[in-house]
């Protein structure tokens, strides 16, 4: 909410102060600072100064081969690390003209969707702790760790998988685990409405989110916002559902967009494009997902009865040991949690890449920040962070 | 659009526009450098084409020259493009397009950051990822690692530290055999 009018503002007026919020500030989610220049609670601008997490991590892609490479993408975006290496796997097989069999596919597709849950979660949990409440957050955290632990039965990791590989996956999915993800589908769907009791219908949180750090569609276009803070504005674009990859195209669900204003709609009291939006479509996208969840999983029970040696029934397509791909480029992008995740990859003909480009989503969503938030209270700064849902790592890279 | 359409639209305004045949992944356009904001803001603003999305901009060393990439997309006709810009690698310059496409402002400064390619008329063009006095364009593929940054040793290895720290710990180590061997010396026999 802006304070008062512009006119109230002009009297009200004193000295500008220059406030430096992080590198190490609980709400500023990691790395960031921001260079608040504010008059009293009134932010002037507030310029984001990243790069403390630079780790050069595209240079490092251009002294290793394509496959040694996959490591290093799950730290580009720790909290969704199967879809980082998802959207890396798709770029070089694009490249090199490989196509992973179907139930490699699937596989990936319901990683991605846990995955989506888990970081969703954290973001409107963190979200909810930034406004205040901190009850919230511990439940998010507490069903990220049935999350979690399904991907250790899987790869043994609980952070960064490095479980997607170029042609297919690392390993097969261990016996019981397709009933496992389906009773953990049926588990989520009352916890999602339960955590809409506690946070998203209270009124005080609404309050916090209403009219703060509007975007309109336009805007959103123009800055090159992704995934759920583009949705949030209202722009229907999904790349799972308008360029569908892997086997989104076989499976239903829905995209939802923003709907603030609208008296009939879940934000009646917002406009387009608010901070409420952009949390909304998380929640719904939560519920989404846990329903390509029961999906995948019934595809995958059909795909268990085709016979052992069946090629769609393998989980790694034939790749060679010395993986060298053609001489060529190539941009490929992926829905994230974050948005859209692209890769660019130049190829000079050789096992190294001469140049690794990752496009991530929470780049746009700093990129914008300073526009974003001018006019704004510092309170409300801290809620806009929170709802374009920033990972630093991701920026630096 | 297909990427052929496309293609001849341009060339009919701009003969020097080249496709390239490729071998593996996407086609993409090279445009001359000094051309890229008229061209640019001609995909953006021609009602057909109407590419209202930079996806990514990315720079990049191929060792003999430096490119520039434009990532575009459009929401309104669902199609997309490369286009290339090549530059040499002194003095690398180009018209920002950060005018066209507020989503060019962050992705210029890395660029700049990591390749030192200058965008002319760029509204704020300072490192973004290094820290502002850095030196050299990591990016870069003759970019030597530097061996301390503000006195901070950067490498492991002994070798590669400069002569101040060696002298340093040269000294350091020399004080502290004094003190061990007059600590031995002073021990009760």
């Amino acid at each position: 909410m802006t304070a008062g009018t512009r006119e109230e503002q002009r009297l009200a007026h004193t000295e500008e102060m220059v406030l430096s919020m992080g590198p190490h500030h609980p709400s500023t989610h990691g790395v960031l600072r921001l260079e608040v220049t504010s008059d009293g609670e009134v932010v002037a601008s507030a310029r984001p100064d990243v790069g403390y997490l630079h780790r050069g991590i595209e240079k490092i892609g251009e002294f290793l081969d394509y496959r040694q490479f996959m490591p290093y993408t799950d730290r580009v975006d720790y909290l969704c690390a199967m879809n980082s290496n998802h959207a890396y796997a798709l770029a070089v097989e694009k490249l090199a003209g490989i196509k992973p069999p179907l139930r490699a596919e699937l596989l990936r597709v319901l990683v991605d969707e846990l995955n989506r849950i888990s970081s969703h979660l954290i973001c409107i949990g963190a979200l909810a702790m930034d406004m205040g409440a901190y009850t919230p957050f511990l439940h998010g955290i507490c069903h990220r760790e049935l999350v979690n632990d399904l991907f250790e039965e899987v790869c043994g990791a609980r952070l960064t998988y490095n479980y997607v590989t170029i042609g297919g996956v690392a390993y097969d999915i261990p016996q019981g685990f397709i009933a496992k993800c389906d009773e953990f589908a049926v588990y989520m769907q009352p916890k999602m409405s339960e955590f809409n009791q506690l946070i998203t219908a209270n009124s005080i949180f609404e309050q916090r989110l209403c009219h703060v750090g509007v975007i309109s569609p336009e805007q959103a276009i123009n800055w090159g916002l992704v995934g759920p803070n583009l949705r949030g504005s209202g722009v229907c674009w999904d790349i799972r559902k308008h360029e569908p990859y892997s086997v989104y195209d076989k499976l239903q669900f829905e995209v939802p967009v923003g709907d603030g204003g609208d008296p009939k709609g879940s934000n009646p009291r917002g406009v387009l494009g608010d901070s409420y939006d952009r949390y909304l479509v998380r929640v719904k996208e939560i519920n989404e997902s846990v329903k390509i969840v029961k999906q995948v999983c019934a595809l995958l029970r059909e795909n268990d009865k085709l016979p052992a040696d069946s090629p769609d029934r393998q989980y790694q397509a034939k790749v060679p040991a010395r993986l060298k791909v053609k001489r060529g480029e190539v941009y490929c992008r992926c829905e994230n949690p974050r948005g859209e995740t692209g890769y660019y990859i130049v190829s000079d003909g050789t096992e190294k890449p001469l140049r690794i480009k990752i496009r991530t989503g929470s780049f746009s969503a700093v990129n914008c920040f300073e526009d974003v938030t001018r006019g704004l209270l510092i309170g409300d700064v801290v809620a806009v962070i929170g709802s374009f849902d920033i990972v630093l790592p991701e920026v630096d890279r | 659009m297909d990427f052929e359409a496309i293609v001849s639209k341009l060339k009919e305004r701009w003969p020097e526009v080249e496709a390239p045949a490729v071998e593996a992944g996407d086609r993409f356009v090279i445009v001359p450098a000094e051309k890229t904001l008229e061209i640019l803001r001609f995909l953006k603003e021609d009602p057909e084409l109407c590419f209202d999305n930079l996806m990514a901009l990315a720079g990049a060393d191929t060792g003999r020259e430096l490119w520039l990439v434009y990532a575009l997309h459009s929401f309104k006709q669902r199609h997309k493009l490369l286009v290339k810009a090549v530059l040499p690698r002194e003095k690398p310059e180009v018209e920002s397009v950060a005018k066209l496409w507020g989503a060019a402002n962050f992705h210029e400064r890395e660029a700049y950051d990591l390749y030192g390619i200058v965008f002319r008329n760029h509204p704020d063009l300072r490192r973004l990822l290094n820290p502002p006095d850095w030196a050299g364009w990591p990016g870069r593929k003759d970019y030597e690692y530097p061996k301390e940054y503000r006195g901070v040793p950067l490498l492991r290895d002994g070798q590669f530290f400069s002569d101040d720290i060696k002298k340093a710990n040269a000294e350091r180590e020399a004080r502290d055999k004094a003190l061990l061997s007059s600590a031995i010396a002073q021990r009760p026999q």
